[in-house]
């Protein structure tokens, strides 16, 4: 399933360079000037907005303080960037706590529009707030609702189900062990339950994206085929220029076919970075 | 003098920090102005956009928040602080020497960049932005 199992083995052993996402919301135009003054940096090279730094304090700047960047994994700018959301549109965040994508979106939108940022956690919901005021994502507004029961009465024209998932590429969590099948299974179930209502949520011809930083088929790959058979959604092909895999067709004894090609798996050795898994539909 | 636009936190904008109202948009909610977006939802919200000024018994405050947002578009009422003034305003009670034209809130610039709100009295400047994030823009400079 990995592509490249030297590169993820020796790259797990490591830690991964710190990634930092712009906020052109608030971003003077030295902010380069102003970074290297703090931290050497390069800049990503598929999303002129990310830099990776060196640094094992990304926060401590004033330019954080200010929020004119946001600390993020390169690999979690993925979702919003394949999610495209343009200036005016309605977007709804699912499980947005603490921000980082929904921040993320209110960016690429210029403050222009509105983006629903919900979670079902309350305590989530501080840093999620602390974290739209100091970017001054001023389009975003934030809900508290479980997310299978956000009420259905108005469309979106895009909606990102960053689900809640094992997190086996999230290293300081569970340094890649991997996920207790049982667990893994229930939260495929939530993950089904969360894309089926993200799909009465879209509007038609609406895009929706999923994401979940794990490496199991059975949170991703499996999620998407459920999907597909169970709603009228359809799997669009994701182009990127941020090295990745296509999906997995099959694992252990499933399979989920050919379709998966259309989604990207990232993992840590592509970006040296974190896992993310995403996948595109199109209502 | 730029045209009113009939709303009293974009006035109030206009006239203490020279920002053009055509560039604003403030909704009023339970009596503060927040800055938001334009778009209509019937959803739940804990929270929609950005408080931009607290309205008070003694008049309009402008919250940090929003202060660094408008950023450029402030063009009066803006006070220069050193990292010395910096460090200073950051301690209780903290002030800071300065000449400007009338008493009220005005915009501390730190570094080519807005900060956040103080407050102009009798020659002197204190800090309005919250002292836990006082603390830590000290800390990371």
């Amino acid at each position: 399933m990995i592509d490249d199992w030297e590169s993820f083995e020796k790259q797990s052993e490591n830690y991964p360079l710190q990634g930092l996402r712009r906020n052109c919301l608030k971003a003077q135009n030295d902010f380069e000037d102003e970074l290297s003054e703090k931290f050497d940096f390069e800049e990503s090279s598929w999303n002129s907005n990310v830099y990776r730094v060196s640094s094992e304090v990304p926060g401590k700047s004033m330019l954080h303080w200010r929020g004119e960047y946001y600390v993020q994994e390169e690999s979690a700018s993925l979702p919003v960037t394949i999610m495209d959301p343009r200036p005016g549109e309605r977007v709804l965040d699912m499980c947005a706590a603490p921000g980082g994508k929904a921040t993320q979106m209110a960016a690429r939108m210029g403050n222009e529009g509105l983006v629903v940022a919900n979670d079902e956690s309350s305590q989530r919901m501080k840093s999620l707030h602390a974290n739209v005021y100091r970017t001054g994502s001023s389009i975003v507004s934030a809900s508290n609702y479980d997310g299978r029961n956000i009420p259905e009465d108005e469309k979106f024209d895009r909606v990102l189900v960053d689900a809640p998932c094992s997190g086996e590429g999230d290293r300081y969590y569970r340094n890649f062990e991997p996920a207790n099948k049982e667990e893994s299974v229930g939260l495929s179930r939530l993950q089904q339950d969360l894309m089926e209502k993200a799909e009465k949520l879209v509007k038609d011809d609406g895009v929706i994206v999923y994401s979940t930083c794990t490496i199991t088929p059975v949170e991703n790959e499996n999620v998407v085929s459920k999907v597909l058979e169970e709603t009228d959604l359809e799997l669009e092909k994701i182009e990127t220029g941020a090295e990745h895999v296509r999906g997995v067709k099959e694992f252990e004894d499933n399979t989920y076919g050919g379709e998966m090609s259309k989604t990207v798996r990232v993992y840590p050795h592509h970006l040296d970075s974190g896992v993310i898994y995403v996948a595109k539909f199109r209502k | 003098m730029l045209p009113s636009s009939g709303n009293k936190g974009e006035e109030y904008l206009e006239n203490r920090f020279g920002v053009d109202s055509s560039e604003l948009s403030l909704k009023q909610v339970n009596g503060d102005f927040w800055i938001t977006s334009s778009e209509q939802s019937n959803l739940d919200f804990e929270t929609e956009g950005i408080r931009a000024i607290r309205v008070m018994d003694i008049g309009l405050k402008p919250t940090t928040y929003l202060l660094q947002l408008l950023d450029e578009k402030i063009c009066k009422n803006v006070a220069e602080v050193e990292r010395e003034e910096l460090e200073a305003l950051a301690k209780e009670d903290g002030l800071i020497e300065r000449k400007m034209s009338e008493k009220g809130y005005v915009a501390l610039k730190f570094r080519g960049r807005v900060i956040g709100c103080g407050f102009y009295m009798d020659e002197l400047i204190s800090s309005r932005i919250p002292e836990g994030r006082m603390q830590e823009l000290v800390d990371s400079i």
